[in-house]
C-alpha cells in the first residue's frame, strides 16, 4: 500500500495499538529532534516474550503508521528479536518510499526499540 | 507575471513553488551577475594592490552603496554578514552585550522569527535583565497601545519584525519610534520577511538597525544586511574580529577600522554581495507597487477560497498581508500535509516555521505554510486548492 492508501484507509482516526497499556512492564518515550513531535510506546514483556505493545503521543501519520506496523509485527515474538529491527527493515516494512528529512519520522519508533535493547 | 525570467521553472515545469519566505527563486540577471563576476572580475577586496583586485573592491562597495539607497541609510551603515540571523546575532553582541546592564529591559514581540527573538533572549539570561513579550491581538496584529503598557524607565531595546514570517501581517513600525521615545531605546527591526514586499526606509520607520537576507528578495544565499544607525557606531565594539577589521595591531593591542570595515571580519560573500546589485535591480524594475497589487490579489483570492474548507483553519487574515497564509488543520498533522502537497509538486512548508512562540501563542503545535513571490499566478493557486480538494476524503 501506498502512504495515500493508508490515510485513505485510516483517516484521521487511531490506528491499530495506538493506546496506552493498562500495566506495561517498560514505558520509552522518543522525539523527532527534527520537528518536535514525540511518542512514547508501552511495552508488556512477560517470561521473555512481547505480549503487547501500545503506543500514543503527538506524532504525524507516518510516525503512527511505523509504529503501527512495528508493534504489530513484534507482539508475540521474543524481546531478542526486537533488536533484530533496523532501518532499512522498518522501510521496507512501510513499503513505500519516504522522502528525506521524513524518514526521521518512520525511525520514532525503531530508535524508542533499539533503546529498549540497551537497556534491557 | 515574470515567471519566464526564473530559469528554475524550466528545469522544473510542474513545480508549484509556494515558499518564497523560506526562500525566493533566482531570476536570470541574479545567476548570471554571480557568473559574470566569477568569470570576468574575481579577486578578493580591500588589499590587493592591483586592478583586478580595486575592481572587485569597488563592486563590492558599489553594492554597499546601492543596499544603503534601496532602504534609504548611507554607505557606511550598512554592513554585509552572511544572512538576517547573524546581522541580528551582531547587534546583541556588538552593540547589546556593551550597552545592555544588568536590571535593564527588553521588549520582543511574540511575532519574531527566532532569529530576532533566541540573541535576545540569551542575552537577557546572561545579563540578567528582564525580556518583555508584546503580544498582538486574536488576529495577530500588534497595537502600540500595548507596546506602551511594557516599556518602562529600564527599557533599552525594542525588538520588532517588520512582517511576520508567519501570519504575512505588515507590522505599523512607523507608530513605534513615536511611542517609545528619540534615542534611549534601541529599537531593532528584522525585514527580512519583508524586504522582497514592501519598501523600507530606515529614516521614515526610525529605527537604529535592520537586518535582512538577500536570498529572500530573489538574491543569492549567504549575503545577510544590517544598517546601523550612524548614531549608535560610538557604543558598538567588534563582533567578530581577525582578517580586514583591524588597522594596526602589536602583540597587547589592537586598533580597529571604522564601522562598516570593523564588522566584516574575514573574506565576504564577494560574488554574492555583488550579484545581490542585480537582484534590488530586478525588484525596482518590477516595482513594489506592482508586486504589492499583485501578490495581494492573490492572497485575498487564496482566503477567499479557504473559507469553504471547514477542515482548514487560517491563523491570520488577507487585511495587510503580503502574501503569507498558514493554517491548521483539524485533526491532520502538517507534514502529512505537506507531503501530500509535495507528491503534486506543491512546495509549502509545515511546522513551526521557526516561530514557536507564535504557534505556542496559537494553541497550534505548527502550521502549514503558503507564501507567495512576484512569479505565482492563478495557476499555482488553482493547483494549491486542486490538491487540497483531493485530502477532503481524509475529513470525512
Amino acid at each position: 500500500m501506498t502512504y495515500q492508501q493508508y490515510l485513505s484507509k485510516y483517516k484521521l482516526n487511531k490506528l491499530p495499538h495506538e493506546h496506552v497499556l493498562s500495566a506495561p512492564t517498560r514505558k520509552i518515550s522518543r522525539m523527532n529532534d527534527m520537528c518536535g513531535d514525540g511518542l512514547t510506546f508501552y511495552f508488556l514483556i512477560e517470561e521473555g516474550e512481547v505480549k503487547d505493545i501500545g503506543f500514543d503521543g503527538y506524532g504525524c501519520f507516518l510516525s503512527r503508521l511505523a509504529s503501527s506496523l512495528l508493534a504489530k509485527k513484534c507482539i508475540g515474538k521474543p524481546v531478542a528479536e526486537l533488536k533484530e529491527w533496523n532501518r532499512e527493515r522498518l522501510l521496507k516494512l512501510l513499503g513505500f518510499p519516504v522522502e528525506g528529512v521524513r524518514e526521521e519520522c518512520v525511525l520514532i519508533p525503531l530508535r524508542a526499540f533499539q533503546s529498549f535493547r540497551l537497556k534491557k | 507575471m515574470h515567471r519566464k525570467d526564473f530559469p528554475i521553472f524550466n528545469a522544473h515545469k510542474d513545480l508549484i513553488y509556494l515558499d518564497n519566505a523560506a526562500t525566493a527563486q533566482k531570476p536570470k540577471a541574479v545567476i548570471d551577475a554571480m557568473s559574470s563576476f566569477y568569470a570576468k572580475q574575481n579577486a578578493n577586496i580591500h588589499r590587493g594592490f592591483y586592478a583586478l583586485s580595486e575592481e572587485a573592491s569597488a563592486l563590492y562597495e558599489n553594492a554597499r552603496a546601492l543596499h544603503a539607497k534601496f532602504v534609504g541609510a548611507k554607505a557606511h551603515e550598512i554592513v554585509f554578514t552572511k544572512n538576517a540571523t547573524e546581522a541580528l546575532n551582531l547587534v546583541a553582541y556588538a552593540w547589546g552585550r556593551v550597552n545592555i546592564k544588568p536590571g535593564d529591559e527588553i521588549v520582543v514581540s511574540v511575532l519574531e522569527h527566532h532569529s530576532n527573538f533566541l540573541p535576545w533572549q540569551v542575552l537577557a539570561h546572561e545579563k540578567k535583565i528582564k525580556l518583555r513579550v508584546w503580544k498582538p491581538d486574536r488576529e495577530g496584529v500588534l497595537h502600540v497601545s500595548d507596546l506602551e503598557k511594557l516599556l518602562t524607565a529600564r527599557t533599552r531595546m525594542v525588538c520588532c519584525t517588520a512582517v511576520s514570517n508567519v501570519l504575512g501581517t505588515v507590522v505599523p513600525l512607523q507608530k513605534i519610534r513615536p511611542t517609545i521615545g528619540k534615542r534611549r531605546i534601541a529599537f531593532v527591526v528584522d525585514a527580512a520577511q519583508a524586504v522582497a514586499h514592501i519598501p523600507l526606509d530606515v529614516t521614515e520607520i526610525g529605527c537604529d538597525f535592520l537586518a535582512y537576507s538577500v536570498h529572500k528578495m530573489y538574491g543569492p544565499t549567504g549575503v545577510g544586511v544590517l544598517y546601523i544607525n550612524e548614531r549608535r557606531f560610538f557604543e558598538m565594539k567588534p563582533f567578530l574580529v581577525g582578517g580586514s577589521t583591524a588597522r594596526n595591531v602589536s602583540a597587547t593591542s589592537v586598533q580597529y577600522f571604522d564601522i562598516p570595515r570593523c564588522l566584516e571580519a574575514g573574506t565576504p560573500p564577494i560574488a554574492e554581495v555583488v550579484a545581490s546589485c542585480a537582484a534590488i535591480q530586478y525588484l525596482q524594475r518590477v516595482g513594489f507597487s506592482a508586486i504589492r497589487a499583485h501578490e495581494d490579489a492573490l492572497v485575498k483570492a487564496v482566503y477567499e477560497r479557504l473559507r469553504i474548507y471547514n477542515f482548514v483553519h487560517p491563523l491570520s487574515s488577507p487585511k495587510d498581508n503580503v502574501g503569507v497564509v498558514s493554517f491548521s488543520l483539524e485533526a491532520m498533522h502538517v507534514h502529512d500535509a505537506a507531503s501530500i502537497f509535495s507528491g503534486a509538486h506543491v512546495a509549502v512548508r509545515a511546522g513551526h516555521h521557526c516561530a514557536i512562540p507564535l504557534h505556542t501563542f496559537f494553541h497550534v503545535p505548527g502550521s502549514v505554510r503558503l507564501s507567495l513571490g512576484l512569479y505565482n499566478d492563478a495557476h499555482d493557486i488553482d493547483v494549491f486548492f486542486r490538491v487540497l480538494d483531493s485530502m477532503k476524503r481524509y475529513f470525512k
